[in-house]
C-alpha cells in the first residue's frame, strides 16, 4: 500500500513539473510516512542518504568525464573529426551525412553527453551539408541521431549512473558500450548510403579528395585517437579505475586544448576558456548531483518496503518466456522515455527493474547496454527527445516535427540494432569479459 | 522590508558565486589528484596516499557547494512536457509548486544533514586509508550548509516572484 502511495505521489509531482530530485525525495518521504515509519527512522534516512550519496567513489567519475567533454570541445576536436571524416567518406552517396555520424562517434569517444555531441556537431556540420544541398531532414536526422552515440560510446554518463545505481562495475559497463556504439555508427552509415543511393537527391556526393589529403587529415585527429586509446586501453588493461581513467582523460584533454590553442595562435595567458569550462562543468554536475541524491532517497524507501524483491519474485513466477518480459520492458521504457529525461528514467526505474532482470538470470552489464540503447532512442523521439530540441535551437527555421521526421529512419535503424544486441549478447559482453579486473 | 530582501538576495548571490568558484577549483584539483595518483603508482611506484578518500570528499563538497547556485540558474531537471501543454498560467503555477516542494525536501535534508554532522563531530569521525587518518566530519557540515543555502534561494525566489521572469512558450 505504502509503495502505491509513494508511486502516486511521484507521478503526480513529476506531472506538475516539480524537479525530479524533489519529486523522488518527497515520494520516498511520503512512502515512509504511509508505512508508519517512526519519525526517528525517517530522520536517519535524511541524515545518512544525502551525504552517503555524495560521498560515493563510483560517482567521482561523473564530473571528470563531463569536464573531459568540455576540454575536448575547446581542443577543436569536433571540427577536425568532421573535416577528416568528410575527406574520407564525402565521396560516398550521403557521404557528408555519414561524416556527421562518424565525427559524432569520434567526439562521443571523449564526451559522455548526447546533447553536447548533437549541439557541437550540429553547429559545425549543418551549414556545410546545406551548402552541398543535402536534404534538410537527412541532415538534421543525422545530427540528432549522431548525437545519441555520445551516451553509448564510452565515456557514457548514463552507463556510469546505471553502474552507480546497481553496483555493476563501471569499467566493465564502459567497455561494453564500445562495440555496440561502433555497430550503431555502422548501421547509421549503412542506412544513409542505402537511402542516398535509392534517392541521390537526399545526399549528393561531395567532391573527392586525393589519398595524400586523406592521409594527412589523420594528423589532425591524433588527439582523439590518443585520448580514446588511453581511456579505453587503460580500462581494458586494468591499469586505471574508471575514476582514474576520467582523471587521465580530462587531464589529457586539458593538455590537448592548451596545445591546440597555442598552435592556433591564441594567447596562452588567456584562461577565460578554462574558467568558463570549470564553472559550466560545476553547474552541469550540480543539477545531476541533486537528482541522484533525491532518487537515492526514493530507492532507499523502495528497498525498505521490500517491493522490488516481491515484484521480482512475482515476475519470475509468471509463466511467460523471459524474452517476452524483456520485450515488455523495452516497450515500457520507450513509452516512459516520451515523458522522462533519460537519467531520471534510469534512476527511477532501476530499483524495481534491476531485481527483475537479475531474477531472470540476465547479465547486468548486457542489460545496462540495452537500457542505454533504449535511452538513445528516447533522445530522438518526441515529445521530450532532447536532441530534437537542441537541433531546433540551432535551426529555428525548421519545426521540431520535421526534425523528428528526419530522425525517424535513424530510430528504425536503432530498433534493428537493439534487436541485434538483444539476440547476440556477446556483442556487448566481448570486451567487458576480457578486461583485467581493476 | 524590500531593502532587506534585496540585500539578502545580493549577499546570497555572492555566496553562491563563491561556491561555484570553489566547486570549480575543487574539480580541477580532483583531476590533478587522479592524474598524480596514476602517475605516482606507475612511474614512481608511489601512489598518492588517500587519493580515493580525497576524491570522494571533493565530490561531496562540489555537489553541496553548487546546489543553491544550480537553483538560481533553474538548472534542476524537471519534466515540463505535460505542463507546457496547459499554457502559461499552469506553467508558472507549476514553478511555484515546484519551488515549494523543493523547499520542503531541502528542509528535511538540512534537518537530517545537521544531525548527521553533529553526530560525526561528536565522535570526530575519520577514515583510515593506507595508514593515514583523514577526518571527514567537517565535510558532513557541507550538507546542511548547501541545503540551507538552497532553502534560502528558494524562499527568495518565491518572495521575489522569480517565476514572473521565466519565459514560457506562450510568452515567446
Amino acid at each position: 500500500m505504502e509503495v502505491v502511495v509513494a508511486i502516486i505521489v511521484l507521478i503526480f509531482l513529476l506531472a506538475i513539473g516539480v524537479p525530479i530530485a524533489a519529486s523522488a525525495g518527497l515520494a520516498g518521504l511520503m512512502g515512509f510516512v504511509a508505512s508508519s515509519t517512526p519519525l526517528k527512522a525517517i530522520l536517519s534516512v535524511f541524515a545518512t542518504v544525502p551525504f552517503g550519496t555524495s560521498y560515493n567513489f563510483s560517482l567521482t567519475v561523473i564530473p571528470l568525464f563531463i569536464i573531459m567533454g568540455y576540454f575536448t570541445f575547446h581542443a577543436g576536436i569536433s571540427e577536425k573529426a568532421f573535416d577528416t571524416a568528410r575527406k574520407w567518406v564525402g565521396r560516398l552517396p550521403g557521404g557528408l551525412a555519414i561524416a556527421v555520424v562518424l565525427a559524432s562517434a569520434a567526439f562521443a569517444a571523449c564526451s559522455g553527453s548526447s546533447v553536447a555531441t548533437a549541439a557541437t556537431m550540429g553547429r559545425i556540420s549543418i551549414p556545410e551539408l546545406r551548402r552541398y544541398k543535402y536534404n534538410d531532414e537527412l541532415t538534421l536526422g543525422a545530427v540528432a541521431a549522431g548525437g545519441t552515440l555520445g551516451v553509448l560510446i564510452p565515456p557514457s554518463l548514463l552507463l556510469i549512473i546505471y553502474g552507480a545505481a546497481t553496483q555493476v562495475p563501471v569499467g566493465k559497463l564502459l567497455l561494453a558500450g564500445f562495440i555496440p556504439g561502433i555497430l550503431t555508427t555502422l548501421m547509421f552509415s549503412g542506412m544513409i548510403v542505402f537511402r542516398s543511393t535509392v534517392n541521390p537527391l537526399l545526399g549528393p556526393r561531395a567532391p573527392g579528395t586525393s589519398w595524400r589529403e586523406k592521409i594527412s587529415s589523420l594528423k589532425s585527429i591524433w588527439g582523439i585517437i590518443v585520448l580514446a586509446l588511453l581511456v579505453m586501453g587503460g580500462l581494458y588493461a586494468g591499469i586505471f579505475t574508471p575514476t582514474e581513467a576520467g582523471g587521465i582523460g580530462a587531464f589529457g584533454a586539458f593538455i590537448l586544448a592548451i596545445f591546440t590553442r597555442g598552435r592556433e595562435g591564441k594567447s596562452l595567458r588567456d584562461f577565460g576558456w578554462l574558467k568558463s569550462t570549470l564553472l559550466d562543468t560545476a553547474l552541469s554536475f550540480g543539477s545531476l548531483f541533486f537528482l541522484v541524491v533525491g532518487i537515492f532517497v526514493f530507492a532507499h524507501f523502495l528497498s525498505y518496503s521490500g517491493a522490488p524483491v516481491r515484484i521480482a519474485e512475482f515476475v519470475s513466477n509468471l509463466s511467460v518466456p523471459n524474452v517476452m518480459i524483456l520485450l515488455a520492458m523495452c516497450i515500457f521504457y520507450i513509452i516512459l522515455g516520451c515523458f522522462l529525461d533519460a537519467i531520471g528514467m534510469i534512476l527511477l526505474t532501476i530499483p524495481v527493474v534491476f531485481p527483475i532482470i537479475m531474477s531472470m538470470g540476465y547479465n547486468p552489464v548486457w542489460f545496462g547496454i540495452i537500457l542505454v540503447k533504449l535511452c538513445e532512442i528516447c533522445y530522438v523521439t518526441p515529445p521530450v527527445g532532447l536532441n530534437l530540441f537542441v537541433i531546433s535551437s540551432l535551426q529555428p527555421d525548421i519545426p521540431v516535427e520535421r526534425i523528428a521526421k528526419g530522425a525517424l529512419p535513424f530510430v528504425i535503424t536503432d530498433f534493428i540494432t537493439l534487436a541485434i544486441l538483444i539476440a547476440f549478447p556477446s556483442i556487448s559482453l566481448f570486451l567487458a569479459e576480457g578486461m583485467a579486473i581493476k | 522590508m524590500r531593502k532587506i530582501v534585496d540585500f539578502i538576495t545580493l549577499v546570497l548571490s555572492k555566496i553562491e558565486a563563491a561556491g561555484q568558484i570553489a566547486a570549480s577549483i575543487l574539480l580541477f584539483v580532483m583531476m590533478i589528484i587522479s592524474t598524480l595518483d596514476v602517475v605516482g603508482r606507475y612511474v614512481l611506484s608511489k601512489p598518492l596516499p588517500g587519493a580515493m578518500i580525497f576524491e570522494m570528499m571533493i565530490l561531496a563538497a562540489m555537489g553541496w557547494l553548487i546546489i543553491a547556485h544550480t537553483q538560481n540558474y533553474r538548472r534542476h531537471i524537471r519534466v515540463e512536457s505535460l505542463i507546457q501543454r496547459l499554457g502559461n498560467p499552469a506553467m508558472k503555477m507549476s514553478i511555484i509548486v515546484g519551488d515549494i516542494a523543493m523547499l520542503v525536501y531541502a528542509i528535511f535534508i538540512v534537518w537530517g544533514g545537521w544531525n548527521n554532522a553533529i553526530g560525526s563531530l561528536a565522535i570526530r569521525e575519520t577514515e583510515l586509508t593506507e595508514s593515514i587518518i583523514i577526518p571527514i566530519y567537517h565535510i558532513k557540515f557541507l550538507v546542511p550548509i548547501g541545503a540551507g543555502l538552497l532553502c534560502l534561494q528558494l524562499i527568495l525566489d518565491l518572495i521575489n516572484k522569480k517565476w514572473r521572469n521565466i519565459q514560457t512558450d506562450d510568452d515567446k
